[in-house]
């Protein structure tokens, strides 16, 4: 019975953890001008994180190794260190974004302005951190995440014309005058939020952090296979309820009160509650994930002790960096720098950061070394393959596009 | 490629190669916890002219490499090869972590930042 | 001496360069378990690239995904194994014996 309550939790978490400020603002935003005409890019991207997630999920549960480990192993320190250098500063700028989302999220429950809010909210984080078991922060926030769903119930209630949008998703290519240059902006840009590298880093030391061994590969599996489509049909909703709602009387995705807009006109202000108490779970959530992300990364990367696992006196460098990446973040918002922006740009950098350590990952889920005999199959591989294309390509094609688009302008 | 090339004949023990097996590698204290990694090696001639791998040089260096200097050959950045008891993955040693000088910065940490934050030494959750 | 000024050093015979200094082999004698086992130096493998990152492939059986391994493996030709015996001197400059064996770089 316990077993069947933690898969259950486990898959519940995953469909929470899965949406941060970068798929609600980045959905929305395209949900207004597109319609539902790049959900195929969702496809892609929840197919390769779980893909992503799958493999360094299998190294860590068998090698009892993860992520930076891997990679300065592989690579050496000095690719490494360019390869964590890169990684930080765009895992660094998503932390950012979701402090601000935080903020914007109590903004809109309360009133009062965002900045007001980043420096309580980054000191709570830190106290978080400090204090409360890994388990119970995973689960908590994943959990309070799914009061996303406001957003597909909403899109229901809106009564759409279903035709109509299932037309947009097979089309692919909008009805409005916007140009190729920016269609394919967005692509990248919705490929980068849908598969964020900061997952694999928290996806890959948690599997540590839970003790998984090989019994629990089928776990994780099963979080994978359901968890993240789920969590991506719940990106297709926000996308969804901007199409219905915003795209048609023309209003563009500027704040995050747009991109809730839609669950107010269909549900009111308690669907409004319901789905910003949602917004604010996942990206506290999502805070909590790009927070120890950095420090694992460079924890792991220095050989230092790092985890929850471990009392804090028995890992300091890995707890100094945590405060510090939060100092930092904090320091940042505080300037009073628009969220919405930053979230922007950190998922067009998830796009380029991306090829740095999916090539490890892919490398080593091959290598009988690291996962004895559970190399990657034929199938897997083949697909794996495809994706190191796709991600290469997104990660080239994403500052030329966003130079020349204006930010998709 | 390489496979057209005949294989040596049996050294009689286990073969491993630096680059590959040992550097870069986490090491491990005598309790399981990560303790650096593996910078590279101190190889030392013995009376027969053979060579071996004499100690462990902790830590990639990096940050000494960046600042201009070359790597001083400090003992206290070395573990000796002896206390290594398996080497995988990982290096597993059985060096006790208190005793190894390379770790002063991890000290440095622990006595004068977390351990003065109220829980530092709890156990987690 | 550190290992680290050995990698990448230039290997030579009879005076012209046939390679760099890749990696370096060592002998666990006490089987298995290397458990304050000597670690002997038996051998150094030498390619025409200097420093250049295996991944792992070609060294110990690792083929997949084929497409990384075929292009690690092209760029990698011309790698081998040098028995530390016919090394004649480790100093600045490898100098490796003339007729030195060439052996499989792959490690068993």
């Amino acid at each position: 019975m316990s077993k069947i309550f933690g898969v259950a939790l486990g898959i519940l978490t995953a469909i929470g953890g899965f949406v941060d400020i970068g798929d609600l603002v980045t959905n929305a935003v395209v949900g207004s001008r597109f319609g539902l005409s790049l959900v195929w890019v969702v496809v892609v991207g929840v197919i390769g994180i779980s893909l992503f997630a799958h493999m360094s999920g299998k190294v860590t549960a068998l090698s009892g190794r993860a992520t930076f480990d891997i990679i300065r192993e592989r690579l050496g320190p000095r690719a490494a260190l360019a390869n964590l250098t890169g990684s930080m500063a765009m895992t660094l700028l998503t932390l950012m974004a979701e402090i601000g989302g935080v903020a914007l999220a109590l903004q809109l429950l309360s009133g009062v302005v965002p900045v007001a809010y980043v420096l309580p909210v980054a000191l709570l984080l830190w106290l978080v951190l400090w204090r409360v078991k890994f388990s119970i922060l995973e689960n908590v926030a994943g959990l309070m995440g799914l009061l996303l769903v406001a957003f597909i119930v909403a899109l229901f209630q809106l009564g759409p014309d279903w035709g109509e949008l299932g037309r947009q998703v097979v089309q692919q290519t909008p009805d409005t005058g916007e140009n190729g240059l920016t269609y394919a902006f967005y692509a990248v840009a919705l490929f980068g939020a849908a598969m964020t590298p900061y997952e694999v880093f928290f996806f890959s030391s948690g599997a540590a952090e839970d003790h998984w061994t090989k019994q629990d590969l089928w776990l994780s599996r099963l979080n994978v296979l359901i968890g993240f489509p789920l969590g991506g049909l719940l990106s297709i909703a926000i996308a969804g309820c901007a199409a219905v709602v915003l795209l048609p009387a023309g209003i563009g995705v500027s704040s995050l009160s747009q991109v809730v807009a839609p669950v107010g006109v269909a549900l009111g202000v308690a669907g409004l509650v319901v789905v910003l108490v949602g917004v604010l779970a996942a990206t506290a959530g999502a805070a909590i994930e790009t927070a120890l992300s950095c420090a694992y990364s460079i924890a792991q990367f220095a050989g230092w002790p790092w985890g929850k696992r471990l009392r804090p006196s028995q890992a300091p460098q890995f707890h100094a960096v945590l405060l510090g990446v939060i100092v930092i973040g904090c320091l940042v918002m505080l300037s009073g720098i628009d969220p919405i922006m930053v979230t922007e740009f950190s998922v067009v950098f998830s796009a380029v950061a991306l090829p740095l350590t999916y090539f490890p990952i892919l490398v080593v889920a091959n290598d009988p070394q690291y996962v004895g005999e559970n190399t990657n199959g034929p199938l897997l591989n083949l697909v794996a393959m495809i994706y190191l294309v796709i991600v290469m390509v997104a990660a080239l094609a994403a500052i030329p596009l966003m130079i020349l688009t204006n930010m998709g302008a | 490629m390489s496979d057209r090339l005949p294989r040596h004949p049996e050294h009689g023990g286990r073969l491993i190669d630096a680059e590959l097996n040992l550097l870069d590698r986490q090491i491990l204290d005598r309790d399981g916890h990560p303790m650096l990694a593996v910078g590279d090696l101190v190889l030392e001639r013995d009376d027969d002219g053979r060579w071996t791998i004499d100690r462990v040089i902790l830590g990639s260096g990096l940050t000494t490499r960046f600042f201009g200097a070359h790597r001083p050959l400090a003992t206290r950045d070395t573990l000796d090869w002896h206390v290594v008891t398996d080497v995988g993955y990982v290096l597993n040693t059985d060096a006790e972590r208190d005793e190894v000088a390379a770790l002063w910065r991890e000290r440095w940490w622990r006595d004068q930042v977390i351990s003065k934050i109220p829980g530092g030494n709890h156990d987690p959750g | 001496m550190i290992l680290g000024d050995l990698l990448g050093r230039t290997v030579e015979c009879d005076g012209r360069r046939i390679g760099y200094v890749l990696d370096a082999r060592f002998v666990l004698r006490d089987g298995q378990n290397p458990g304050r086992a000597p670690a002997e130096l038996v051998g150094l493998v030498i390619g025409p690239r200097r420093r250049a990152a295996f991944l792992g492939y070609e060294r110990i059986g690792v083929d997949r995904p084929r497409v990384i391994s075929r292009w690690l493996a092209h760029r990698h030709r011309g790698s081998f194994l040098v028995d530390i015996d016919d090394v004649v001197e480790l100093d600045d400059v490898v100098e490796v014996r003339s007729g030195f064996d060439r052996w499989s770089p792959l490690l068993p």
